[in-house]
């Protein structure tokens, strides 16, 4: 993939970044934790898409790209909120929109853990994508991936033995 | 890293599996440990709990409503046909209006060049008719000693008197 900007192909773009933008908006909910900042970094990641839209050689690699892209976008996201508000980089604000209200224990749990860890579970199970497109998508080997993401599973799993889905109770 | 588990072989390689899906998000047992697990009291519990988060968590992202996604989608989608409708105002095609811009501009250049040009010639034609022809070195020698002579007049003029 070239990174020199090049004429956009316009049409390409908005079909390609129509078809995607749901799943990077699940993508930034599971990172930033709350409707109106995902809507935010999505927006963020559209428009730096579509300026470097012409570098892209492989339109085939565009969903990993675009992906790569949002996550950097939901980093900056939560670095202006944490100027903002310093709760430290990616912590869900306490004043934020509600969450998803299927399994909010989940969400909760979810925003509980350090930001490197959530993103990488988010990547995972949101995106559904491997350890080696995730260490690609964050720009790190895949063994800080998988112990990212056992460390991650493991509070996951001890968080939500404590607090089991209402229909299993 | 993971409780131990004092049991069998099969015990140990089932908790090494699950361990290994903590690492991966993935839990693929093969039939004869799945077996084992389905019997193990203690492997049992732990397969599904494990089974369980992973279920928990992709079901979380499918129940993400996507609706906020649409409003940012369409702002990025106009920017993109705003961008598209630069780029088409930039490669604009030929109109009349445009032709005939051109042939004026021509028209003023070639006006502006050719005028000077021709005073020139114009000039040149006057001079060499009002004195006899002579050779061009003659003609820059009379004119050359013509200024030294004005602008020594005009220096020491008044010192003459």
């Amino acid at each position: 993939m070239a990174r020199t900007p090049g004429p956009p192909d316009i049409e390409s773009f908005t079909a390609v970044f129509s078809e995607q933008a749901p799943r990077l908006y699940r993508t930034a909910l599971g990172m930033l934790g709350n409707p109106h900042d995902a809507a935010d970094a999505l927006q963020e990641a559209g428009l730096r898409a579509l300026r470097y839209w012409g570098g892209l050689q492989q339109r085939a690699a565009a969903p990993a790209w675009l992906t790569r892209i949002l996550v950097n976008c939901c980093y900056n996201v939560g670095r202006r909120r944490s100027a903002a508000t310093p709760a430290g980089l990616l912590q869900v604000r306490p004043d934020a929109a509600p969450l998803p209200a299927t399994d909010p224990d989940v969400w909760a749990a979810l925003a509980a853990l350090p930001p490197e860890q959530r993103a990488t579970v988010v990547l995972r199970f949101f995106q559904d994508l491997s350890v080696a497109q995730i260490a690609r998508a964050m720009q790190v080997p895949e063994g800080t991936v998988k112990s990212r993401l056992h460390a991650a599973l493991a509070r996951l799993r001890a968080r939500l033995a404590d607090a089991p889905k209402e229909e299993a109770r | 890293m993971r409780r131990d588990v004092a049991g069998s072989t099969l015990c140990r390689r089932v908790q090494a599996q699950i361990d290994e899906a903590l690492a991966t998000g993935e839990l693929a047992l093969a039939p004869h440990l799945a077996d084992h697990a389905a019997r193990c009291p203690r492997c049992g519990p732990d397969v599904q709990d494990v089974q369980r988060l992973f279920s928990r968590l992709r079901g979380s992202a499918a129940a993400v409503d996507t609706g906020p996604a649409l409003t940012a989608t369409r702002q990025v989608v106009a920017e993109a046909q705003a961008l598209a409708r630069q780029q088409a105002a930039g490669h604009r095609p030929v109109t009349w209006g445009w032709f005939l811009g051109q042939v004026a501009v021509l028209i003023a250049l070639l006006v502006g060049l050719t005028l000077p040009v021709a005073w020139g010639i114009w000039r040149a034609r006057t001079v060499a008719a009002d004195h006899p022809p002579q050779p061009p070195a003659a003609q820059w020698a009379e004119t050359f000693s013509s200024w030294v002579r004005t602008g020594l007049d005009y220096l020491f003029g008044d010192v003459r008197k």
